[in-house]
């Protein structure tokens, strides 16, 4: 896949990064069980610090689309599709909107709950 | 990916074998039969040594009988297999030159084992004159003709390719991945690398010969799983192909050495086969027939690899080298 970076964006680096994978897991150009570049290799090619690449590698792990292994580098999960990346953004939007309401995070979750 | 083209998708050609692939693949077994058969008949017959190689009418080398099945048995044996390979869906492109080599090596194997022995026997000596008859031997490698004329030729389409640009802003920089995998070439390091094993035993158990074969076996049977999984990337530093199993680089250049790239479909027998390939004016690492990144270099030569969808590796790569 393709990876872009521009140093002149308002978007954070490793935010760029995070984005343009979960495109491609969800246009099927990263299908699951790919493996990403290794995090040295991908920060030498764009020279950007590698710890960067490491945090946008983590912020996709947490969204339970890579999974990182010691040894074997990061690679998108196999049940990682395009509707556990859709997940992802809508929480990302409540939080979002919560944020910007002044809800607090238990007051968010408690919110969800009920629901459940 | 933002600037990803899809690709046209061009009517696919049926990768499934046909009868006659079928009818050209039981035929490679012919070999097969035919020296498990010899070998059970003239069994008591032949002499403990053969001879291997002849100066003139004279013998000049031998080897012991066993090791001579072995390698022929063994060769004819290795054939057949890899016409079963040749059968999946995966190899339905170079189907019909798999069928050929097979076939040559498969025929010319035979030949030699049923010359030799046949002479042997036929003249009663263990050291026989043979006048002509080892050319009959290698002219059995013509077996090959049989199974690739019976596999049905494919048709080669050239799939059509919207083209592509990676417009990056001054402040952007851009960086390409992909790992291309060639399960036939992992199969055939698999299968060769147990030959090497068979051969390595075989001459250790009879004291030397055949040593310089399981060598030959061994190296071909690295280079195939060389090439057996391939990363290829194109960034700042330009393009490089590794060989992701070995670790090793095969090919690395600068985005000073490189002029602009292009997609192309290309066929691996106008680039001289398979793998790391070097011809006058172009090189290229060729693992499929199909769709390949084609590079001009500034020294006037071209460099080629296959990959599936060259496209955007090859639009960054222009732009890159342009800057």
């Amino acid at each position: 896949m393709l990876f872009r970076v521009d140093q002149a964006s308002s978007v954070s680096i490793a935010d760029q990064l995070a984005v343009q994978v979960r495109a491609s897991v969800v246009d099927g150009t990263l299908a699951p069980g790919t493996r990403l570049p290794p995090a040295r290799e991908l920060a030498s090619a764009l020279d950007i610090n590698m710890h960067t690449v490491l945090r946008a590698y983590k912020q996709l792990r947490d969204d339970g689309i890579l999974e990182m292994r010691q040894g074997r580098g990061a690679s998108v999960r196999a049940d990682a599709d395009a509707g556990t990346v859709r997940l992802t953004e809508l929480a990302d939007a409540l939080l979002a909107e919560a944020r910007k309401l002044g809800v607090t995070l238990p007051d968010v979750l408690t919110l969800i709950q009920t629901r459940g | 990916m933002p600037d990803q083209t899809t690709i046209d998708a061009a009517p696919a050609l049926d990768p499934r074998a046909t009868n006659r692939d079928r009818l050209a693949v039981g035929l490679l077994w012919l070999p097969v039969v035919t020296v498990v058969v010899t070998a059970l008949q003239w069994h008591d017959r032949l002499p403990a040594e053969l001879p291997r190689q002849w100066n003139g009418t004279e013998v000049t080398s031998t080897s012991p009988t066993a090791l001579m099945l072995a390698i022929t048995g063994g060769i004819a044996l290795l054939a057949a297999l890899a016409g079963l390979a040749a059968l999946s869906r995966r190899t339905a492109d170079i189907r019909r030159t798999l069928l050929l080599v097979a076939g040559c090596a498969a025929g010319l194997g035979t030949g030699i084992w049923l010359v030799t022995a046949g002479l042997v026997l036929v003249t009663g000596s263990s050291k026989p004159d043979a006048g002509g008859w080892p050319l009959l031997g290698v002219l059995a490698g013509a077996f090959g003709l049989i199974p690739f004329v019976l596999s049905p030729r494919r048709p080669f389409e050239p799939q059509p390719y919207s083209p592509v640009s990676v417009p990056l802003a001054a402040s952007e920089t851009g960086a390409w991945f992909t790992t291309v995998r060639v399960p036939l070439f992992l199969w055939l390091a698999g299968v060769l690398g147990l030959a090497t094993v068979a051969l390595a035993v075989l001459s250790a158990v009879l004291g030397g010969p055949g040593s310089g074969g399981a060598v030959t076996v061994g190296l071909v049977a690295l280079s195939c799983l060389a090439f057996g999984r391939l990363r290829v990337s194109v960034d700042r530093r330009g393009l490089r192909v590794m060989s992701a199993l070995l670790g090793l680089p095969l090919r690395r250049l600068r985005l000073d050495q490189i002029v602009s790239a292009r997609a192309e479909t290309i066929a691996p027998m106008e680039w001289g086969g398979w793998g790391y390939r070097i011809r006058p004016g172009r090189s290229a690492i060729v693992v499929a027939s199909g769709p390949a990144l084609v590079v001009e270099r500034t020294n006037g030569t071209l460099f080629a690899v296959t990959l599936p969808e060259p496209e955007l590796p090859a639009a960054l790569l222009t732009t890159l080298a342009a800057r």
